[in-house]
């Protein structure tokens, strides 16, 4: 342990932190202040707060150095910092409507996601192992307590047990496994470990046994196969938004700590390092998109496509044994990937946000049916967002994958991107199936009310229908208005329609004007992100560059 | 200069604003949209005029140097790799005398075939889509003339195929349009493919996709000879397609389904000059290879008499415009393939103001046509339906007039001086059969041109009586449906946005060929050229052999249509298989439809059945199950119980400890 003077320490280099943990305690203040009714106050506190902790963090981009030994600050860092702080911008923004309808009391939602955002930048300024155990724990506490934070939802509640209890299983292993490390190299600082390493200390037993516990503790994070089993029913379980965080987030930083310890502790021993993470991507990418293939809850199916794509990203770590430039290359392309998969995922969840909030909070597959009539934004950017992550060109899927597995191919692993193309493909079945649902069915198990409205709905249905050909809702006696000749080229009557599921009057149709702004601006700013990255990818790229070769000097 | 991105992009933003934001108003999108793109087309003008003053200050200073490329290093688009090894893509722009000439005819015509389209598209209830779809046709075409790099040039290339092909189908509920636009956009495909390849070939040959680069590389010798003459055949073959060189002419005539605007920008100055404008921007890499030249040549030479002749007998007026034009391309492509780089690309040049300006004389005369002989029956495109209009449209008619003698040659109108350019050019270069070919066809387009103008505008009014075969015959039904027969309405002069255009743009069809007056003033001759100046001279004799051959065929059309229309009809019966021949544009289309029965589709149904019965079943349809049902069984795994989970966590562990101690061989094996 490093000894320092707590008066000469550089405060200034953690400011966007300083900024963060004063934001959590404004969130706080400012409920107690605009009650529980003001809520969306607290809500845009924490996002402004967070933008301007982005802004900081933003300025601070090219200045390196340590904090008291433990935190390192450097482009790494701080590109890991800004994706957490431009995640959670997306995710608060995108809790406004969600936490209306389903959470009770949604102002320490706020301050939590904030808590979690702190938590996992630490972890990518870590470079001591129990720093980093510490930051993981204040995110992992703070995901506790938001999976289950919707308190009369039951699935809610057991996923938030679930988490915690295995969380912590993980959490132990994971300590156990600094212990030992601790016990044979006698110290916890990364650079100690790699000097460590360096020498015969790799051959040794309790070394070995701590560097696997560890593994399997990092690999609880990044929900690795098979590590992974909580996560699906977390993910299921946990309100929407927490889903998205936890997806996009919570992921992004296990793979910031994982990288800086193989990069700056595990250096000497990645050869057998990259074997196992080549042996976990196999069976993440693989499981994870099998097992997708027959959900039909989309937020489990966005769980297992999102295993599936955090193991196209370890494949990247694996390929860190190679000589030259590829370790470099492969680091950028894992941010890269995963820059991408935060604004994907963004926007593929405030597709189904949107959804939900005008449905119930439906969330079966089968409920999306016909969300390309009835509100076409939802459906463009959970559409878009899938097709990214089939990796189609123009989306940022496309580019990253591209930049991912390309130093995987330069390292002699052809066959791992053999499995990866043969994995895509199989994740485009079940991508497309949802997809399918949206604008090639009509909405399943719509009663019209009346015959007027029946009438009207069949008009609309087949102003609709124009183009698409599978009329579905004919099957209810509204037939007779859908052959009429003559294109209307608008809808004349909105749909006064009765969701069976539940027997509650819904309006369905353009759920999306009563989406308010802050969940339109989210899902906008995540598709922005995705275009850009799909269309125009250099600055982003760049970016990446830089926090690689700060990752790699030592 | 710097802002000549602006020029594709203002057109593409007008495009994104028309169908995301206009698309929603309303009734109120036409109007939107058709003033959206006005300006964002206007807006690509006015850069021009920007580049082009830029230009006249600062490329004349280096006119006499090699580096006469001003290259905009344009944004990173993004680069694959790291290091030096890295293959970097950058839509890099070019601005040359040769690319700011285009952008100029680009943006003006363009302009003012919109404000035509305006009046012409009136009523039509996808106004808005038409408007849109030419404000991307637009950003396309200008990206195609602006990019200097292969890879964005490519795109540019394609995006121009796509919207012609939705243009050309923009009356898509006829039959007969949509297999027109079917049948451009294949056709171009076919010439797609061989640019592909051969853009693959470089870029195996040289790593990059700069042109720059690869010029350099060609013109230094680093690149295979072999390599070198099968890129640029093929390259050119995608030149071929676009600009409509035979033998993939075939879809430039049927493209005249589309609405007449369409006719003028797309098929007579800008998609269509785009594969001579290739041959211009990679002559780099034509000029390195003989044999690639002598290609361009025979093919250009072919064309352009072979087009000619089929026009003679062409009976609907936009499709001798349409034959005409190939003709025409064949003649810039025989230039250039003969190394008169400057004329071939002036012929370009002039050619386009009074090849639009004839399209939009055909479009008006279509437009008054159309009610005159609604409900009988009768094609209002066919010249044999017109007659006498001389009179009823000025306007039309006297652009229209000037117009043609342009495209005739005669002195000192526009045509003359870029004809003679290019005689000059085939006489200089010793290429005396295409001199000969290239006189031959000046003196058929002569004639073909005043046969359509005579037929259209002289003579006794056709519309207004019905010829009797079709008047008893055929048409008997239409009394019954209650239909008017025609002579009701009499052709009128088009409106103003129509009639405005056709006047602005005469201006050019009379004077841009006085940019090169070789001996006299030639500044195009200095602006776009290929290697060093050369200062040429008028020659009397060829300028007089032009100029005859053109009298000659007026004369002749003269003789045979001034009065009303019988002595062709005798030639017809004197050579009634030649006239046949003709007639059916020498049975290519049935040609093609054959060789696409008995040879494409049988070699598709065997692909087809390799794909169903190999492809499908083993690699598709086999492994389906496999994965659905090993995600069925996998799913158990997620039994919801925590127990499970840690038992699974510890599976890992041991997974992980497996590897890690070394009881897995080593991963790191290479299979390839």
């Amino acid at each position: 342990m490093p000894s320092f003077d707590t008066a000469t320490l550089p405060y200034g280099l953690l400011a966007p932190q300083w900024i963060l943990t004063a934001l959590i305690f404004a969130c706080l203040t400012v409920d107690l202040i605009v009650g529980p009714r003001g809520h969306r106050a607290v809500g845009w506190v924490a996002v402004l707060g967070t933008a301007v902790a982005a802004g900081a963090q933003a300025s601070l981009w090219g200045t390196r150095g340590t904090f008291a030994g433990v935190l390192r600050i450097d482009e790494y860092s701080a590109l890991f910092n800004l994706i957490f702080m431009v995640g959670g911008i997306g995710v608060l923004l995108l809790s406004f409507d969600y936490a209306e309808r389903f959470l009770g009391q949604p102002a320490e939602f706020y301050a939590f996601v904030i808590a979690g955002i702190l938590g996992m930048g630490l972890m990518a300024q870590a470079q001591e192992l129990l720093t980093a155990y510490i930051a993981l724990e204040l995110l992992s506490f703070s995901s506790y307590i938001l999976v289950s934070y919707a308190r009369t939802n039951l699935k809610s509640n057991e996923a938030g047990l679930k988490y915690v209890i295995l969380g912590s299983f993980s959490s132990a292993i994971l300590l156990y496994g600094v212990s030992l490390l601790y016990g044979a190299i006698g110290s916890t600082m990364f650079t100690d470990i790699h000097a460590a390493l360096s020498g015969a200390g790799a051959s040794s037993a309790t070394v070995i046994v701590g560097l696997v516990m560890l593994t399997a503790g990092l690999g609880f994070k990044l929900a690795a196969v098979p590590f992974h089993l909580y996560s699906p029913d977390v993910y299921e379980g946990a309100p929407t938004p927490v889903t998205a965080f936890l997806s996009v987030a919570s992921k992004a930083a296990a793979f910031a700590l994982t990288m800086r310890l193989v990069v700056i502790g595990l250096w000497p021993v990645r050869g057998q390092l990259s074997d196992a993470f080549a042996v976990l991507a196999i069976l993440t990418m693989t499981l994870g998109n099998v097992v997708a293939l027959r959900q039909s809850n989309i937020k489990r199916l966005m769980a297992y496509s999102s295993i599936a794509q955090a193991g196209y990203a370890l494949a990247a770590i694996a390929a860190f044994f190679a000589a030259g430039d590829i370790p470099t290359e492969a680091s950028r392309g894992v941010i890269l990937q995963l820059v991408g998969y935060m604004f994907t995922t963004l926007a593929a969840f405030g597709g189904i946000i949107a959804f939900q909030v005008a449905n119930n909070g439906r969330e079966r597959i089968a409920d999306l049916a016909g969300l390309s009539r009835r509100s076409p934004f939802a459906a463009f950017a959970l559409t878009s967002a899938l097709f990214s992550l089939a990796g189609m060109p123009i989306f940022s899927g496309f580019v990253t994958k591209l930049f991912l597995f390309t130093p995987v191919a330069k390292a002699n692993m052809l066959w791992m991107v053999a499995i990866a193309i043969v994995n895509s493909t199989v994740s485009l079945f079940y991508y497309l199936q949802v997809i399918n649902q949206m604008y090639g069915k009509a909405p399943a198990g719509l009663v019209a009310i009346n015959a007027a409205e029946a009438e009207a709905a069949a008009h609309a249905a087949h102003a609709h229908e124009a183009g698409h050909g599978d009329d579905h809702v004919g099957a209810h006696g509204a037939a007779h208005g859908a052959h009429d000749s003559g294109a209307h080229p608008e809808p004349v009557a909105p749909w006064a329609v009765r969701g069976h599921t539940d027997g509650m009057p819904t309006e369905l149709r353009y759920p999306l004007d009563r989406l308010s702004i802050e969940t339109r601006v989210g899902i906008l700013v995540a598709l922005a992100g995705m275009f850009l990255i799909g269309l125009y990818p250099s600055p982003i790229v760049d970016l990446a560059q830089g926090a690689s070769v700060a990752l790699f000097t030592r | 200069m710097e802002l000549a991105w602006l020029a594709p992009v203002l057109p593409a933003g007008a495009f994104a604003l028309n169908v995301l934001v206009w698309r929603q108003m309303g009734q109120a999108r036409h109007l939107l949209s058709s003033l959206t793109t006005l300006a964002g087309i206007g807006g690509a003008f006015l850069v021009f005029l920007q580049v082009f003053g830029d230009a006249q200050a600062n490329l004349e200073e280096t006119a006499s140097g090699p580096a006469r490329h001003l290259i905009l290093e344009g944004l990173r688009w993004f680069s694959i790799g790291s290091g030096g090894t890295a293959s970097i893509f950058a839509p890099t722009l070019v601005i040359d005398w040769l690319s700011i000439m285009m952008l100029g005819v680009v943006t003006f015509l363009a302009f003012l075939i919109e404000v035509y389209a305006t009046g012409y598209m009136k009523g039509d209830n996808r106004y808005w889509w038409f408007f849109s779809v030419k404000a991307l046709f637009t950003a396309a075409m200008l990206g195609v003339v602006l990019s200097y790099n292969f890879l964005i040039f490519y795109i540019s290339w394609e995006m121009v195929g796509l919207c012609s092909f939705l243009l050309i189908g923009f009356w898509y509920q006829e039959r007969d349009n949509a297999e027109a636009a079917k049948k451009a956009f294949i056709t171009t495909r076919v010439g797609d493919v061989g640019f592909f390849v051969g853009l693959a070939l470089l870029y195996v040959a040289t790593g990059t996709f700069d042109m720059k680069t690869i010029f350099d590389a060609v013109e230094a010798g680093k690149v295979d000879p072999t390599t070198v003459t099968a890129a640029g055949i093929l390259i050119f073959i995608g030149a071929m397609g676009k600009s409509g060189q035979f033998p993939l002419h075939i879809w430039l005539p049927d493209a005249m389904a589309g609405p007449t605007p369409v006719s003028a920008l797309v098929h007579s100055a800008t998609m269509v000059a785009a594969g001579v404008y290739l041959v211009g921007r990679a002559y780099p890499l034509f000029h390195a290879s003989e044999t690639t030249m002598a290609v361009i040549a025979a093919v250009g030479t072919f064309t352009a008499i072979f087009a000619a002749s089929i026009a003679l007998v062409q009976r609907d007026i936009k499709r001798i415009l349409a034959y005409s034009t190939v003709s025409q391309l064949g003649y810039m492509i025989m230039a250039l393939g003969i190394g008169a780089y400057t004329a071939g690309l002036f012929h370009l040049f002039t050619h386009a103001f009074f090849k639009a300006l004839l399209f939009l004389g055909a479009g008006s005369v279509i437009h008054s046509m159309e009610p005159v002989l609604h409900g009988t029956g009768r094609n209002p495109n066919d010249i044999f339906n017109m007659g006498g209009l001389r009179t009823k449209m000025p306007i039309t008619f006297w652009t229209f007039l000037i117009a043609s003698l342009s495209l005739a040659g005669i002195p000192p109108l526009a045509g003359f001086w870029s004809k003679d350019a290019i005689l000059l050019g085939a006489w200089e270069h010793g290429a005396y059969l295409p001199l000969a070919i290239a006189l031959l066809t000046a003196f058929l387009t002569a004639f073909y041109m005043f046969r359509c103008i005579y037929l259209t505008f002289f003579g006794s009014p056709r519309w207004a009586s019905e010829p009797h075969a079709s008047a008893d015959a055929v048409h008997g039904a239409h009394a019954a449906h209650g239909h008017g027969h025609g002579g009701h309405a009499t052709p009128h002069e088009s409106p103003w946005a129509m009639a405005l255009p056709l006047i602005v743009i005469l201006v050019p069809a009379i004077a841009a060929g006085w940019l090169g007056m070789p001996g006299i003033y030639a500044p195009f001759e200095e602006a776009v050229r290929f290697g060093p100046v050369v200062e040429e001279h008028l020659n009397i004799w060829l300028a007089i052999a032009g100029s005859l051959a053109g009298l000659l065929g007026i004369g002749l059309a003269t003789l045979m249509y001034l009065r009303p229309v019988s002595g062709p009809r005798l030639l017809g019966q004197a050579f009634p298989d030649t006239y046949r021949v003709l007639l059916n544009k020498y049975y290519f289309d049935e040609l093609y439809q054959w060789l696409i029965d008995r040879v494409v589709l049988a070699i598709a149904a065997m692909a087809a059945t390799v794909d169903r019965k190999v492809v499908n079943d083993t690699f598709t349809d086999a492994p389906g199950p496999i994965f659905s049902t090993l995600g069925d069984w996998l799913r158990r795994t997620a039994t919801g119980r925590v127990q499970h989970y840690a038992v699974g966590f510890v599976l890992g562990i041991t997974v992980v400890g497996a590897v890690v101690a070394g009881l897995v061989p080593d991963l790191r094996i290479t299979l390839w």
